[in-house]
Parts: structure tokens; C-alpha cells; sequence
């Protein structure tokens, strides 16, 4: 079965995996393998030279076999995602100096694409070798924040062959417009193979408002007439979908240097590659890698992953 | 008011030719400026201005304006009568979140002024807008106690008018992806938007249930009795959604396709369908009635990422990565109801356009 058709079938199966999982309980080994983009850092500094040998891999709990283990030389696609609302517009200069020198970072061989957002989003740069990326000259400030919209168009799609797949989200803005739901993205997260990280450029953590979803609401004066105000709350799902695919929020420096610190861990990175064995097909597959080395490491991979009835995945 | 302020810029950008600021400092810059902005309209232009207080523009405005439509003489006067309530409609765009309320002084006043001529399709097709401008705020209060009441007697023949009592309520203009499943939350919620930032008039449960089945009821009869039945029977559908009552609100909305051909109502049915099959925890379902409304509208991009979002979840990359690419690279046909969610916002763009066509000379 070739790539495309084991995706569809395992996706078909992942909507409605959970339930279904729970009585799934066939145990058997799969043909299917499953890739896992995996950074190593200690301190600060990226841990280069591993082998399979390094790591512990367990899915669901049982451990895999790694069958094979790559690292810098993957091409990467990379998609950008600027948040041009109101609540950045200071930041929207800045923004495109930042662009220009973040493409300038990537190699021949990598790919970016560039996606800004306020009440919509909007394709400024499809998906192509950094050296086309013109100057951006084209952003200008919108209003509302449609800001899980714009992170989900880059979650959405087939991993393509043979890359890996970097999202770089830039906003500290309020969630305010999006059609996309906070759970809707989450599970977009889960299905992916790209990791995601979130750069605020304030230091500012994104934040939600939306009446329906918005919980934080304080009674000001009783009465007849009763005043309400609302506050919008810290953004939960928004994190969530960041863990959900190994990757890390960043708090308020510079843009460059953020997305600097970012590609060079995601590239000095490692893709292990494991046929899952002994495990429920179906469902949810928990996810856990270790490094056996002595030392303290951090090791950030995608928590988990969602398979069909043949245990092939997404 | 930001939805519609960045769609102003977008469509400036198409089709203007200057910018020009209105920000001067002294009293005689700041009206040769705003003398500047008229006489533009009459060039066909739309500038795209801003300005550094709405409530210096308003006062501006009005000091410049009559003036201006005098010096015009008789032949010119009703045109500049209305570029100047032109001007007033366009400030109140512009403003900024806390600015409502000298918007609504702008529109009152521009309302005002209109009424000292007679009643013209330039004055219909005003009203109409900054009735749509209100509703996308919420302010049902300033629409319904002042403004409708106004149009209503300036056209009493006009259906849409007597309609837009009730579409004007607070709880008819507003779309949320997920419903509030209840009156009082729906009610709270909705006037939680009202013109004093972020502070509303609460509702108690029996209150906010007695108000929408009051509006339910207008509705209803709206349906039987007017030539507004179409956008009756949506927003009946719609209310249902977003109070939860998701298979009532499907036989409404499924109502709605079956009377109107209009792209926009049928775009927002099909939209509304599949939010509503959502909480039914019914993926599929949802995904055929956001394919509904993507026939209706490929750009569109509340519907594209929806089907989008479903068939990834469904296992259909493929076909997600080409609804994506479709919408990037088509141009839309309407306005996303998502974005202009209340009962007299479709067509804002092209009547925008529609209506600073009618002041030129």
C-alpha cells in the first residue's frame, strides 16, 4: 500500500478513533512505520551525534524497536505564521525585515511558505525555495484575530515524502474571529507530523475572547441592572496543540533570534523511524521517547499519534 | 466596526486613488481637509482617510459640511447633502472599538441631515447600511429606538424597514462556533457588545427566555406575513443553533435553501447546517453541508476551513490541501457571512461601493 492510501485509511479510521479504540484490543505487530521528529538539548545547546541505539521509544507503553534514525540532512518546509491584527500592528515593520531573514536562514534545499492573519487569513508566499520569497512589502494591519485558523492551515494537508515539516507561529494576539474551534485544533495537532512553536513577540501569552467559550466573566454590581465584565482569559487550547506536536512556546526577544533558535534545534533534530509491535492498532498511540545516555537531556517529540484499523497512520 | 473598517481598506485599496489623513491641527487645515474629502467624492473617489479623533471629525464635519452644500448651488445641492452624510456613514466605519458612540453620533446626525431633503434611493440605501453597521455592533438600542424608526418613516411602504425591527435585535446578529445552548447565555453575551466596552445590562433567566421566545414569535409571523420570509426563516434557523436546539434549527435553515436563491443566505444555511451537525458529533454530515456552502463560494474561508479541518480528521489530506488552495486563489463572489454575521450585512462590500457610485457628478 503505498503512502497516500495508508494515510487515507488510517484517517478515515482516526475520526472516530477514540471510542472505537477502547474495545479494539487486537495485539498484533503492523507493517506500517511511524515517524517521529525528536529534538535533544542540554542546557541550551542541541545534542548532535546520536544513533538509534541512544533512544528509548515506547508506544503506549511498550517499547519499540528504532529502526533507523535521521537528522540535518532532511529537507525542511517551513511555514510561517504572522499575526498582522491590531494587536501586533506595532510589530508589523519589524515583521517584515524578520521575514527576509528568516528565509535567508534556510537552505537551498528547504522550502518556506508565509501565511499572515487578522480576521482571515491570507497565502502571501506559497509554499517554494526561500530564495523566490520576494520582500515583504505587502503587510499591512488588520482588526480581529482569527489566530487558530491561521495555525491550523499549516496543520492541514499530507506530510509530504521525504521532509520534514517546521510551523513557526509569531502572535501574542487575543483569539477572537476563528471558525476553527480550540478542539478542532488540538486534534489537527495530533494528526500532524509537523511540529509547531509559538513565538510571542511581547512576551505576551495569546489569549482568547470568545463569549461562548470564555468562562472568566465577574459580577461588577447586582441588581436589577447588573454589569458584567468580561476578561479575556488565557488561551489554553492554543498550547495544547503546540505540545501536542513536540514543539515549545517562546516568550519575547527577538523575532530572528527566536526563529533562529528554533530552526537550529528542529534541524539538528533527529526523525526516528519504528514499526509499532505489541500494540492496539486503533486509536490513540501515547507516545514517550528517552535518552539513554548519561546526562540530563530534554527531549521534545509529538506526544502521540492517531492510527486506523490497520494501524496505519496519518 | 474592525470587521468592516479592514473590508473598507481592502476595498480602498482597490479602487482609490489618494490617502489622505485627516489629522490636520489647526482649524482651517483641518477643514480644508475635510473639504478635500468631499470634493473627492465627487471625483468617484473613496479615500481610504483616518482619523486622529472621531469626535474632532464629527465636529468638523458638521461645521464644514452645510457650508459646503450651500456653496454648491441648487442644481448640486442634494448630491452634496449626500456626500456629506456619505462622509458621516464613512467616519462611523472607521472608528475604532471605543469610538461607537460618536459613531452613533455621526450616523444620527447624517441621519438628520438626510431628512432635510426628500426621501431618495441614496437615503434608502444609507439607511440600509448604517443599520448593517449597527447590527454588526449590537446596538440594538440606538437601532431600534432611534434609527429604524427614522427609516421606517421616511419609507413606510418598505418591507425591509418594518423587517429591520426585528432583525436589529441583539441576539440575531451574531454567529459563534460553537452555540450558547441557552437564552440567558445567548442574551449576555450578545449585549456584552453593546456600545459601553465591555459592560452590559444583565439578564435573568426568565428574562432572556421570555425575549427570545419574543423574538422567535416576531420572526415566525415575520415568515407568514412579509416579503421577508427567506431571511426570516435563516435567522429563526440561526438563533436555533446558537441556542442549541440543533434539529429545529436544521428544518428552518433547510426551509431557507428551499425559498431563496441568494448566495449569501444560502452560503450562511449551509454554513450553519454544518456547525450544527458538529455538535451532533456528526463529522461527515458536517463535512457535505460546509461541501454545500464551498459550492456556494469557493474563497469563502469560514466554509473552506471547516471542510478543510474535516476531511483531514476524516483522512483526506489530499482533498483538504485542495479546498485550502481553492480559497486562496479564488476571489470571492460575496461577503463571508462569518465575518458579516447580522440580518442586513449581505452585499456590504458591493452596496458600499454601490452607494459612493450614486455621489458622483
Amino acid at each position: 500500500m503505498n503512502t497516500r492510501r495508508l494515510r487515507v485509511a488510517l484517517a478515515i479510521a482516526a475520526v472516530s478513533a477514540l471510542p472505537w479504540a477502547l474495545r479494539a484490543q487486537v495485539y498484533r505487530s503492523t507493517t506500517t512505520a511511524v515517524s517521529v521528529n525528536v529534538s535533544v538539548s542540554s542546557g541550551n545547546t542541541p545534542v548532535l551525534g546520536l544513533t538509534a541505539a541512544d533512544f528509548v521509544l515506547t508506544d503506549q507503553r511498550m517499547r519499540q524497536t528504532v529502526t533507523s534514525v535521521s537528522s540535518g540532512e532532511v529537507p525542511i518546509d517551513v511555514s510561517l505564521v504572522v499575526d498582522v491584527s491590531g494587536s501586533t500592528e506595532s510589530e508589523i515593520r519589524r515583521f517584515q525585515s524578520a521575514v527576509t531573514a528568516m528565509a535567508e536562514m534556510l537552505r537551498p534545499i528547504d522550502r518556506v511558505r508565509l501565511l499572515v492573519f487578522s480576521s482571515e487569513v491570507r497565502e502571501l508566499f506559497a509554499l517554494s525555495t526561500a530564495s523566490a520569497l520576494p520582500p515583504v512589502d505587502r503587510l499591512a494591519a488588520g482588526s480581529l484575530s482569527s489566530i487558530y485558523d491561521a495555525v491550523a492551515v499549516p496543520l492541514v494537508g499530507a506530510a509530504p515524502v521525504g521532509r520534514r515539516h517546521l510551523i513557526v507561529a509569531f502572535t501574542d494576539g487575543i483569539e477572537n474571529r476563528s471558525v476553527i474551534n480550540g478542539d478542532q485544533l488540538v486534534a489537527l495537532a495530533q494528526r500532524s507530523d509537523a511540529v509547531l512553536h509559538l513565538v510571542s513577540p511581547s512576551g505576551r501569552l495569546p489569549s482568547i475572547q470568545e463569549p461562548n467559550e470564555a468562562t472568566d466573566m465577574r459580577t461588577l454590581a447586582t441588581g436589577n441592572m447588573q454589569a458584567l465584565v468580561t476578561s479575556p482569559p488565557r488561551e489554553p487550547r492554543l498550547s495544547q496543540a503546540v505540545d501536542a506536536t513536540g514543539g515549545s512556546i517562546h516568550l519575547g526577544s527577538s523575532m530572528v533570534n527566536d526563529f533562529r533558535k528554533i530552526l537550529e534545534t528542529f534541524r539538528s533534530g533527529y526523525v526516528l523511524t519504528f514499526r509499532p509491535t505489541g500494540v492496539a492498532m486503533q486509536g490513540w498511540h501515547e507516545l514517550s521517547v528517552e535518552v539513554t545516555r548519561p546526562g540530563r537531556y530534554r527531549v521534545q517529540a509529538r506526544r502521540g499519534y492517531f492510527a486506523g484499523p490497520d494501524g496505519n497512520r496519518p | 466596526m474592525k470587521r468592516l473598517r479592514w473590508c473598507c481598506a481592502l476595498f480602498a485599496a482597490a479602487t482609490t486613488i489618494a490617502l489622505m489623513p485627516v489629522r490636520a491641527q489647526s482649524p482651517q487645515t483641518r477643514s480644508a481637509a475635510i473639504i478635500q474629502l468631499l470634493e473627492s467624492y465627487g471625483g468617484g473617489l473613496y479615500p481610504s482617510f483616518k482619523v486622529a479623533s472621531l469626535g474632532q471629525f464629527r465636529s468638523d464635519l458638521q461645521n464644514v459640511g452645510k457650508p459646503w452644500v450651500l456653496a454648491g448651488g441648487e442644481a448640486d445641492r442634494e448630491r452634496r447633502r449626500q456626500v456629506v452624510a456619505l462622509a458621516a456613514l464613512d467616519g462611523a466605519i472607521i472608528a475604532g472599538p471605543n469610538d461607537w458612540g460618536t459613531a452613533r453620533q455621526l450616523l444620527e446626525w447624517g441621519c438628520a441631515y438626510l431628512r432635510e431633503g426628500t426621501p431618495t434611493a441614496f437615503e434608502r440605501e444609507w439607511l440600509r447600511l448604517s443599520i448593517a453597521l449597527s447590527q454588526l455592533q449590537l446596538d440594538e438600542l440606538y437601532l431600534v429606538d432611534d434609527h429604524v424608526k427614522h427609516a421606517d418613516a421616511r419609507f413606510p411602504q418598505d418591507p425591509e424597514f418594518a423587517a429591520a425591527k426585528i432583525f436589529s435585535r441583539y441576539e440575531l446578529n451574531r454567529l459563534t462556533r460553537r452555540p450558547f445552548r441557552s437564552a440567558v447565555e445567548l442574551m449576555r453575551a450578545s449585549v456584552s457588545s453593546s456600545p459601553i466596552p465591555g459592560i452590559t445590562l444583565d439578564f435573568s433567566q426568565g428574562a432572556a427566555t421570555q425575549r427570545v421566545r419574543d423574538t422567535i414569535t416576531q420572526l415566525e409571523r415575520l415568515a407568514r406575513e412579509s416579503t421577508q420570509r427567506p431571511r426570516a426563516v435563516l435567522r429563526l434557523g440561526v438563533l436555533e443553533y446558537e441556542l442549541g436546539e440543533i434539529a429545529a434549527s436544521r428544518g428552518h435553515l433547510t426551509a431557507a435553501l428551499d425559498s431563496s436563491t441568494d448566495a449569501f443566505d444560502r452560503y450562511l444555511a449551509y454554513l450553519v447546517i454544518g456547525l450544527g451537525f458538529d455538535v451532533e458529533r456528526r463529522p461527515a454530515d458536517a463535512a457535505g453541508a460546509f461541501a454545500n456552502a464551498v459550492s456556494v463560494d469557493p474563497a469563502l474561508q469560514s466554509g473552506a476551513l471547516q471542510l478543510a479541518a474535516h476531511y483531514q480528521l476524516l483522512g483526506r489530506p489530499d482533498d483538504a490541501s485542495a479546498v485550502l488552495d481553492a480559497a486562496f486563489r479564488s476571489q470571492s463572489t460575496i461577503d463571508d457571512p462569518w465575518q458579516y454575521p447580522c440580518a442586513h450585512c449581505n452585499g456590504w462590500n458591493r452596496r458600499i461601493a454601490a452607494v459612493h457610485a450614486m455621489v458622483r457628478r
